[in-house]
């Protein structure tokens, strides 16, 4: 890495001036090692992202920066709303990424003796969506409730508590959400995928609080050492897929009308207020509405499993639940006045601070509850969201940011190896495929302790737990 | 001469796709779909007509196999060759042809346009594609 062209603002803060079709800066937050190994090709992305129309003071990466495909993993863009684009590249093919942290009253020593059967349990009543599906398909009416009804209607109708409602960012329901901006092609791949994992690194894990870092904000969130906690890492499926696919090929074809030109298509874009716009923005809703569902169904399937096991009287309570693959409409300060700006956030997740509205009434005071996992077998870690991190649009990382490539992973280690190493640090790992263990091996990935050291020395966030993974569950 | 190749990429699925025609490198990419998509295949075989039109070649390569996934995906069908009806630099009339699938071992989310272009090679025409995974 040619270290000559960045300009050091902070001691975990980097800018690339304006250059070429750059329209603002590019800033990294990173440690000098962590910017040293990343590639070339994810800061060409980033610079890139810098040149969209309407992007608003600087294109942001975070500490987990990788190469993608458009804007690297880890990056975030805000647009003026007036004056700015909304890129479906931008967000991804997997709209509405994102986790969410089931808080059990049971301690890592209680359900030790029984890890195996819970584990297992969990994996057999969470499918992975990748065969053949469940028997029964939901009808394309059903599919389009759950577009517009997201988490809502699943509690109304007893897959959930009022509570997750509260404890989901939007509530589980993206407001202007629209069924009928989702093709029927993507709505055909989600009649089946409804409360599936899918495959890559999506998982639910079984985890312990290894370490309370802030005891004031982990008594409010109801976290306390010891205990057993499930983190679920999943998005909006093939539906959500098919719907990106099917936006960034109508917004490529209607970029020439407005004259915006892109340097990679995957970046292509339409102003907000374009009628290409608002159909993405609301079929993008639609989709977030979808992956929230997705993960709510997963809890109740998860929930189910530990009543069976534990008895149905231990509940798991939903923390929180937020995305790191989306678009959103937000208020930010900008020089001093407030806009409102189309924020892109890529590989990254919102963390909104103390005293913001859009954030459960018992998190105002601590900040939005942030929930940032680990790679597999590696600390996960709970955050709260600072008044400090204006600059990276109340944004911080989404996981520890890909070091090795796949095939390098796949050559480094065989999968069974790799559960070997994980049993003897006492994580049990339960997955169908080894080869997808050996990519998501430990070593493939950034130290997420100095990923998450950077977002707080940065005063992006605050650290209030770290979660150390006890079972690995990857769905059947 | 090789087919495809799959190459390094951080995140997702990088693949060098080869052809000494048009026709061949379309062909070719739809046997790298199935390659990274690794089917478990099932007796019975499988059928499907589709179109598709695009802006420019490149964005061809992409868009068909985007569909081919789509077709797959829904029908739980894995094609290993096409048999083309109309082809034009931007448009493909075809039919799809292989398997039924009881799943597959990889989810891939969708074909990217990153950096794709088709262009003369050594032996004739290449694409690499990134599979978002």
């Amino acid at each position: 890495m040619e270290m000559g062209r960045f300009n050091k603002m902070g001691e975990y803060l980097w800018e690339i001036p304006r250059s070429g079709a750059m329209r603002v800066p590019a800033r990294i937050y990173a440690t000098e090692k962590i910017l040293r190994e990343t590639e070339e090709e994810a800061i060409a992305q980033i610079m890139n992202t810098a040149s969209l129309p309407g992007i608003v003071k600087y294109a942001v990466a975070m500490p987990d920066i990788h190469s993608g495909y458009g804007p690297p993993i880890g990056g975030v863009g805000a647009m003026d709303i007036e004056t700015g684009v909304i890129s479906p590249g931008f967000v991804g093919y997997d709209q509405n990424c994102g986790c969410r942290l089931l808080t059990s009253d049971l301690t890592a020593d209680d359900i030790e003796p029984r890890l195996d059967e819970i584990a297992s349990r969990i994996q057999r009543n969470v499918p992975s969506g990748l065969g053949q599906g469940r028997t029964e398909k939901m009808s394309i009416a059903r599919v389009e409730d759950i577009l517009k009804g997201g988490v809502p209607r699943l509690v109304e109708e007893g897959y959930g508590f009022s509570e997750d409602v509260e404890r989901c960012e939007e509530g589980g329901r993206m407001e202007g959400a629209d069924p009928k901006a989702v093709s029927e092609r993507a709505k055909l791949r989600g009649r089946d995928q409804l409360g599936t994992l899918g495959s890559g690194n999506h998982f639910c894990e079984i985890q312990k609080v290894e370490e309370v870092l802030d005891e004031e904000k982990a008594r409010i969130f109801g976290i306390f050492k010891g205990q057993v906690v499930i983190m679920i890492h999943t998005g909006s499926r093939g539906l959500g897929h098919q719907n990106c696919t099917d936006h960034l090929k109508s917004v490529m074809v209607a970029m020439g009308k407005y004259g915006i030109k892109v340097p990679d298509r995957e970046l292509a874009c339409v102003p907000f207020h374009s009628s290409e716009g608002k159909e993405f923005f609301a079929a993008l809703a639609a989709a977030c509405n979808y992956a929230w569902a997705n993960r709510q169904m997963i809890s109740h399937y998860v929930r189910s499993s530990w009543g069976d096991v534990f008895g149905s009287e231990r509940k798991l309570r939903l923390l929180y639940d937020v995305a790191h693959n989306i678009a959103k409409i937000e208020d930010h300060d900008v020089d001093g006045s407030i806009k409102r700006l189309i924020v892109h956030r890529k590989g990254a997740t919102r963390a909104f601070p103390p005293g913001h509205p859009e954030i459960p009434v018992e998190h105002r005071g601590t900040g939005q509850v942030v929930l940032i996992p680990g790679s597999m077998g590696t600390a996960s870690y709970i955050l709260s969201g600072t008044k400090t991190s204006g600059g990276s649009w109340h944004t911080v990382c989404h996981g520890a940011g890909r070091r090795m490539s796949r095939k390098a992973a796949l050559r480094n280690m065989k999968g069974s190896e790799v559960i070997e190493e994980l049993a003897k640090k006492g994580i049990m790992v339960k997955c169908r495929s080894s080869r997808g263990i050996a990519e998501e091996a430990p070593d493939a990935y950034k130290d997420i302790d100095e990923v998450v050291g950077t977002v707080a020395g940065a005063g992006l966030a605050d650290k209030v737990a770290k979660l150390r993974p006890m079972a690995v569950i990857k769905g059947e | 001469m090789k087919k495809f190749q799959v190459v390094d990429h951080k995140a997702d699925i990088r693949v060098r796709i080869f052809g000494g025609d048009i026709e061949e490198l379309l062909a070719n990419s739809i046997l790298a779909l199935r390659r990274i998509s690794e089917p478990e295949t099932m007796k019975g075989d499988a059928v499907a007509d589709m179109e598709v039109s695009s802006i420019d070649l490149s964005s061809l390569l992409v868009d068909l196999l985007n569909e081919v996934l789509f077709l797959s995906r829904t029908r739980s069908e894995s094609y290993s060759d096409i048999e083309f009806f109309e082809i034009s630099d931007t448009s493909i009339k075809g039919r799809l042809k292989g398997s039924k699938v009881k799943g597959f071992g990889e989810d891939i989310k969708a074909a990217t346009y990153h950096g794709v272009e088709v262009k003369e090679g050594k032996e004739g025409l290449e694409a690499t594609v990134i599979f978002d995974i």
